[in-house]
């Protein structure tokens, strides 16, 4: 028998670090396509990802202020309104699933527009520029977001409503749902994710990475694929945001570590996963988000268990500093020491091996076949 | 007196100039497109600020050589720690922008860990009586001459100062290796001029000058941890137009930078309170960082090269 009491505690126990999880893991597959595979630098992650949840959170939001013909300030009146939209979710679980279908469309034509936007000026540049402008959109979402009052109501944020949250509650295990949704969601990108690497896009991918002048010599479009690749990227960094709000459903915009997306934990933590598993691998990536969660939560684990004295005096220069400066210093020991991650990146062998000597010997068998052919007519 | 729009104008563009040909040196140097160049200011504004708070300096100008240094030791620290190894194993562009990203985080978070967190909680108490903290320079009073701000003084001077001293620089011997080291890195090896010395050197200048533009940027404006987020946006759009392969054009394109974003966004802030009325000005405020993002998209666009390749007679010929 399996006691139901303790099999509920390790669930919700396990809730979070699963939820971040499947984020992360989606985030850093999204980077991996990026920079593992096709060698281009997003250095704007956070501005797909904040762009997806933001826009999808307030839209769907302003929604349903609207369906349910609400009347007044809906950032000052935000928590009435939020508690009336979630018991309209509770209540109609159809309504819920539509919301939530959405919210995941207009995150994914988010990201997908502005993944070809904002690349579009230095797309045809080399990859500094690329780098470079990213990064500044991206720094510029986030400051525009906090400081635009109309869009999120200012550094105090709003909520996004929770209708992945809110149909749990009809099946009586709320953290459960959105737990298996993420993990839904998190399989499909990873299955799509290896499929790409399998395919010969795939390998195409990886050719334009090693060397974009012998590409483009053999025919391959390369700032096409390199537009597409970051398309298609951004539109799932873009539903990586509305998985985030849909365990953490409020949005608080800025540049701050404390702010709900941010340069560091959305942009450079996937790069560090990446590098840390292995580039241009996706059973790399998977190890990755695993050992960078092992890392983050022993650390923090680590510091409480070291008594309240040592942790007071880390609280003096604040343990998420440790943290940050442990992660970059990691990273970049990773490149120097060991640039090819954990499970290095392997030659994909695209047939399975008795194919390919069925191939091999029907290819060496055909030129004898024909000296035959030509010795019997000669004779 | 001047208007004090223009005053800010001319100091931030004067403050982004100096941040900018910073990057555009070490970009030149060793290729490598420094993604902690902004951070190398934030370790400065603390190192600076710290100094005239503790060491009870008379003013926070006094505290500049402490931040210059500081910015010019983080600058070679990331060459030593973390280029040099990595350019020896050969790693491509996309990983040295990843290392000089990580590079910049460790600087961000030390800074955030040591002056932000532990020098003012340990001094709380000392920096309550005193009134302003290590970010907040700029509340306390400038000095005056002749009703000119301090500040309004002091940029534009160190600009000019610095543009000289790189002129005079690349006049002398260090400075002809330099180009050689720039223009043909193998050829300048065989010619017995020491390129890894060029390239110390190069980056000890980037952060210095970066340094001298963090602790003017403190006294001018407030300055959390967080500042490079803020500072990273104008730097790549004035290194951008002003096409990275020329350290005057870095000048240029950092101080017409500094200058259109808060002269531009102050019309529009007054244009759109006069036009819709009290309070649109402060929402059109929020765009401020558009404008070098647009300057730089319209750079890449039309001149991506910058404008150091633009050939201004033919232009001005035509026109």
């Amino acid at each position: 028998m399996v006691d139901l009491g303790s099999l509920a505690f390790v669930v919700s126990a396990l809730t979070l670090p699963g939820e971040m999880f499947c984020f992360f893991l989606v985030v850093s597959l999204t980077v991996n396509l990026e920079f593992g595979y096709a060698g281009v630098p997003n250095f704007g992650k956070v501005l797909f990802i904040s762009l997806g949840a933001f826009v999808a959170g307030s839209f769907a939001y302003r929604l349903m202020v609207y369906l349910l013909n609400l009347k007044g300030d809906i950032f000052g009146l935000q928590n009435l309104f939020i508690t009336e939209i979630n018991n309209k979710l509770a209540a109609n679980p159809y309504l819920a699933v539509e919301l939530f279908l959405f919210m995941i469309v207009v995150a994914a034509a988010m990201g997908g527009f502005f993944g070809f936007l904002a690349s579009y000026p230095a797309i045809r540049l080399r990859e500094d520029y690329l780098g470079m402008l990213l990064l500044a959109a991206g720094e510029f979402f986030l400051i525009f977001s906090q400081a635009y009052l109309p869009f999120l109501g200012g550094a105090e944020g709003v909520n996004a409503p929770a209708p992945v949250f809110y149909i749990g509650t009809i099946v009586g295990q709320p953290d459960l749902v959105v737990l298996g949704v993420l993990a839904a969601a998190a399989i499909l990108i990873y299955v799509y994710s290896e499929r790409v690497g399998r395919s010969p896009l795939g390998r195409t991918l990886r050719a334009l990475r090693d060397n974009d002048v012998a590409s483009e010599a053999v025919g391959k479009d390369v700032v096409a694929l390199r537009r597409n690749v970051l398309i298609v990227s951004s539109a799932i960094a873009g539903i990586a945001g509305v998985m985030w709000i849909s365990f953490q459903p409020l949005m608080t915009p800025g540049t701050t570590p404390e702010a709900t997306f941010n340069r560091l934990t959305d942009t450079f933590i996937p790069f560090v996963i990446v590098i840390l598993g292995g580039a241009a691998n996706n059973r790399g990536v998977l190890l990755g988000t695993f050992v960078y969660l092992l890392i983050y939560n022993a650390f923090s684990q680590g510091v409480t268990a070291l008594g309240p004295s040592v942790q007071n005096a880390l609280s003096l220069v604040g343990i998420d500093n440790l943290k940050l400066m442990l992660i970059g210093g990691l990273l970049i020991f990773i490149l120097i020491r060991r640039p090819q991650g954990l499970i290095p990146e392997k030659p994909t062998l695209t047939m399975s091996r008795a194919k390919l000597k069925e191939v091999a010997e029907s290819v060496i068998a055909k030129p004898q076949e024909k000296e035959q052919q030509q010795e019997k007519a000669s004779s | 007196m001047l208007d004090p729009t223009i005053s800010n104008a001319i100091v931030y563009g004067c403050l982004y100039a100096m941040m900018c040909v910073g990057l555009t040196l070490t970009y030149m140097t060793t290729k490598v497109p420094n993604f902690a160049h902004a951070n190398f200011v934030v370790v400065a504004i603390f190192s600076g600020a710290s100094a005239f708070i503790f060491g009870g300096f008379a003013t926070p100008y006094l505290g500049l050589p402490v931040a210059a240094l500081a910015g010019g030791a983080s600058a070679v620290l990331l060459y030593l720690l973390v280029l040099r190894p990595l350019t020896r194993r050969g790693a491509n562009l996309v990983v040295l922008m990843i290392a000089t990203l990580a590079a910049g985080i460790v600087f961000d978070s030390f800074v955030a860990a040591t002056f932000f967190s532990y020098l003012q909680s340990v001094n709380a108490r000392f920096l309550a009586d005193k009134g302003y903290y290590l970010y907040s320079l700029n509340q306390l009073p400038d000095f005056q001459v002749f009703g000119v701000k301090g500040i309004l003084i002091i940029a534009p001077v160190a600009l000019a100062l610095m543009t000289v001293a790189i002129t005079l620089l690349l006049r002398t011997r260090f400075g002809v290796a330099m180009r050689a080291a720039i223009e043909n890195p193998n050829l300048a090896r065989i010619l017995g001029i020491d390129v890894e010395r060029v390239y110390l050197v190069s980056w000890f200048i980037a952060g210095f000058l970066a340094g001298i533009g963090g602790g003017l940027y403190s006294i001018q404006s407030p300055s959390p941890p967080t500042t490079s987020s803020n500072i990273i946006v104008d730097i790549f759009s004035g290194v951008v137009l002003g096409g990275i392969s020329s350290i005057y054009g870095g000048i240029i394109g950092g101080f017409i930078v500094g200058f259109s974003e808060t002269f531009v966004i102050r019309q529009l802030t007054v244009f759109a309170d006069n036009y819709w009325g009290f309070a649109a000005g402060s929402q059109v405020a929020a765009f401020q960082k558009g404008i070098p993002l647009a300057i730089m998209i319209i750079t890449l666009l039309v001149i991506p090269k910058g404008l150091v390749s633009v050939n201004w007679r033919k232009l001005l010929r035509l026109g």
